[in-house]
């Protein structure tokens, strides 16, 4: 018999992990959509900026709380970065100098990330991550380019297509 | 002896099976056509994961394929939303944003066409791959997307193999404002005044489309073409000797929507229309309105318009999801009437009207009577069209299906069937892959 597939959902936003699998995936829980899609016991843990239960079929949730804050993030905070993101977000330009510097969503949730050895280790012990939103994406890529784990993708919504199509059977050759 | 080698098709079409989008089903025709034909027929479309990630499969419609057909799949990236991070470079890691934006000029660069564009390549390098191993005799690209025209082109310029351009869609008309898309001398208007030049023929899937691109690109305009989008003849025998679904007069009708829900279409004015209806006729009171097919042109359900359909969910609408094409027939089968509901447009027929017409049963038309496919269904003479789209008109004529659904007979279903019988894919695609046939033995006599 298959073992559990163990499934880490990653969500790197403020956003209530909660809010954001009934946005994706409606009614159902994302134990019972990935279990569903692929045909075969899942096991879903959580890794969140917030801190979340992710409902009753989550088999773990763990919210990054790093043992001490990288030093970047600690010069960033003594900096009057507020008025300049809200200054900057207002035109395209803006936008993506933002989306390469250090204050990037991606990148603070990636930091404070490699500085919870617990929240390594839960990455760590997945067959597969899933990045619920574009914050957690640069932490499941790092991740699996570190090979750490098989594979990780993004999307919720999309994972339940991976998942019928990856592990449920076997491809025809394309 | 041996016997003479058969000619060999190039078929381009980025959405092919499993690919469940509404173009694939002509895409999937006229493969399996020409294969029948006599033809070798190689498929050149984008890879499974695409479909099965992004557009949503239809496995059952795939068992249609020919298995005579070769199938060649080209890595196809989608910029909306590639799941698999593996295929995330370092530099779309390092923004998103960038990269994107990058990749919309690289694709556009490749050929003038969002989203698509960069396909061209990896089409390309496939085309050459194929024609160099065993050598290609005639190139159909169905759009859109247009890319899918470039092989044809490739090809006939660099071999002199003729191409055929099938238009499902458009390219440079907007068909539901009749305006040419962009500038005419836009980089892609010039390109496709440059293909249609040259192509051995044009498809068009109806004459006011035909005739529009015969004025703007005059050109060639004698090869031009109406293939419509037909029905298949397997669909319509499913119909013969239909007889009135049986159901207690307290269950009153059933009446059906199947296609895909998107775009300018008169949706709130038909469910309005439907809700006046009720108000006015026990029989529709006690009559149910199911929508079946997408919503939207992606895998999941458009929220704005589901959320519209819940709104008449007290009033015995409701969604009932995608049908696959193998049971499409049976859904029909178990409605006393249909509702075509289309956008505004004097090109628009769409592919549904088709099978509406094959299945004989009474129809309600919730549409502009200017759009295009008034003219296909004159003659049906179980035809209810509005004389406009307020829902106050709309209720009158879902009154009238309603009255005649009610008594019809199974001579009535068997009349109207006959009456269909033109519309057939057979007969819109025979006399072309006719004159392709002789066309390619004459280049290769000659």
């Amino acid at each position: 018999m298959d073992e559990p597939l163990n499934v880490v959902i990653v969500v790197g936003s403020r956003s209530v992990p909660e809010q954001l699998f009934r946005s994706a995936l409606g009614e159902a829980s994302p134990h019972s959509a990935l279990s569903r899609a692929s045909g075969r016991d899942v096991r879903v843990s959580l890794l969140s900026l917030l801190p979340a239960s992710g409902g009753p079929e989550i088999s773990a949730a763990h919210a990054v709380s790093p043992s001490r804050t990288p030093l970047l993030d600690r010069v960033l905070a003594a900096l009057p970065l507020t008025r300049i993101e809200a200054v900057l977000s207002k035109s395209p330009l803006g936008r993506l100098l933002l989306s390469l510097g250090p204050t990037d969503p991606s990148r603070v949730f990636w930091r404070a990330v490699q500085a919870d050895p617990a929240a390594m280790a839960i990455l760590a012990s997945a067959d597969v991550l899933l990045a619920a939103d574009l914050p957690a994406v640069r932490t499941a890529w790092q991740t699996l380019r570190a090979g750490k784990v098989a594979e990780a993708y993004f999307g919720l919504q999309a994972a339940e297509k991976v998942f019928a199509a990856r592990f449920r059977h076997t491809q025809p050759a394309a | 002896m041996s016997s003479p080698k058969r000619p060999h098709l190039l078929y381009v079409a980025w959405g092919f099976p499993p690919s469940r989008g509404a173009g694939v089903y002509r895409a999937l025709a006229t493969a399996n056509a020409f294969v029948e034909a006599g033809w070798k027929v190689t498929v050149l479309t984008a890879t499974r994961e695409v479909f099965e990630y992004q557009t949503g499969t239809d496995i059952e419609l795939e068992l249609k394929v020919d298995p005579r057909l070769d199938i060649v799949r080209a890595p196809f990236s989608w910029v909306r939303g590639e799941p698999d991070l593996a295929k995330w470079s370092r530099m779309r890691i390092a923004s998103n944003l960038l990269w994107s934006f990058a990749r919309a000029k690289s694709d556009r660069l490749a050929f003038p066409e969002p989203v698509y564009g960069g396909w061209k390549h990896a089409l390309l390098k496939e085309t050459d791959r194929i024609h160099k191993s065993d050598p290609v005799d005639l190139v159909i690209g169905t759009a859109n997307p247009n890319v899918d025209f470039v092989p044809g082109w490739h090809l006939h310029k660099t071999a002199g193999v003729p191409y055929v351009m099938d238009y499902r869609d458009t390219w440079h008309l907007n068909v539901y404002t009749d305006t040419f898309v962009g500038s005419r001398f836009s980089r892609s208007a010039r390109l496709e005044k440059k293909l249609l030049g040259s192509a051995a023929e044009v498809w068009f899937v109806n004459a006011p489309i035909r005739d529009w691109h015969a004025e703007n690109y005059p050109e060639g305009s004698e090869r031009f073409r109406v293939v419509a989008n037909a029905f298949d003849a397997d669909f319509a025998q499913a119909f013969a000797g239909i007889s009135k679904p049986t159901r207690s007069p307290a269950d009153g009708l059933v009446f059906g929507y199947l296609g895909t829900i998107y775009g300018p279409m008169p949706l709130r004015e038909s469910l309005e229309g439907w809700r006046i209806a009720r108000s006015r006729s026990e029989l529709v009171r006690n009559s149910r309105f199911e929508i079946h097919g997408r919503l939207g042109h992606y895998a999941e359900p458009d929220p704005a318009i589901l959320a519209l359909l819940k709104e008449y969910a007290g009033d015995g609408v409701s969604y009932e999801g995608p049908v696959s094409k193998t049971a499409v027939a049976d859904k029909y089968k178990s409605f006393d009437a249909l509702m075509l509901i289309l956008g505004r447009s004097k090109y628009v027929t769409s592919g549904k009207v088709f099978e509406y017409a094959a299945s004989g049963l009474p129809i309600a038309s919730l549409h502009h009577p200017e759009t295009a496919c008034t003219s296909i269904l004159t003659g049906h003479q179980d035809w209810f069209p509005v004389p406009d789209l307020l829902p106050e008109s709309i209720s009158e004529t879902i009154l009238k299906a309603a009255q005649r659904a009610a008594v019809m007979t199974p001579g009535d279903y068997a009349r109207n069937q006959a009456w269909a019988d033109h519309l057939s894919r057979d007969k819109q695609l025979q006399p072309r892959i006719g004159h392709l046939t002789e066309l390619v033995a004459e280049a290769n006599r000659g």
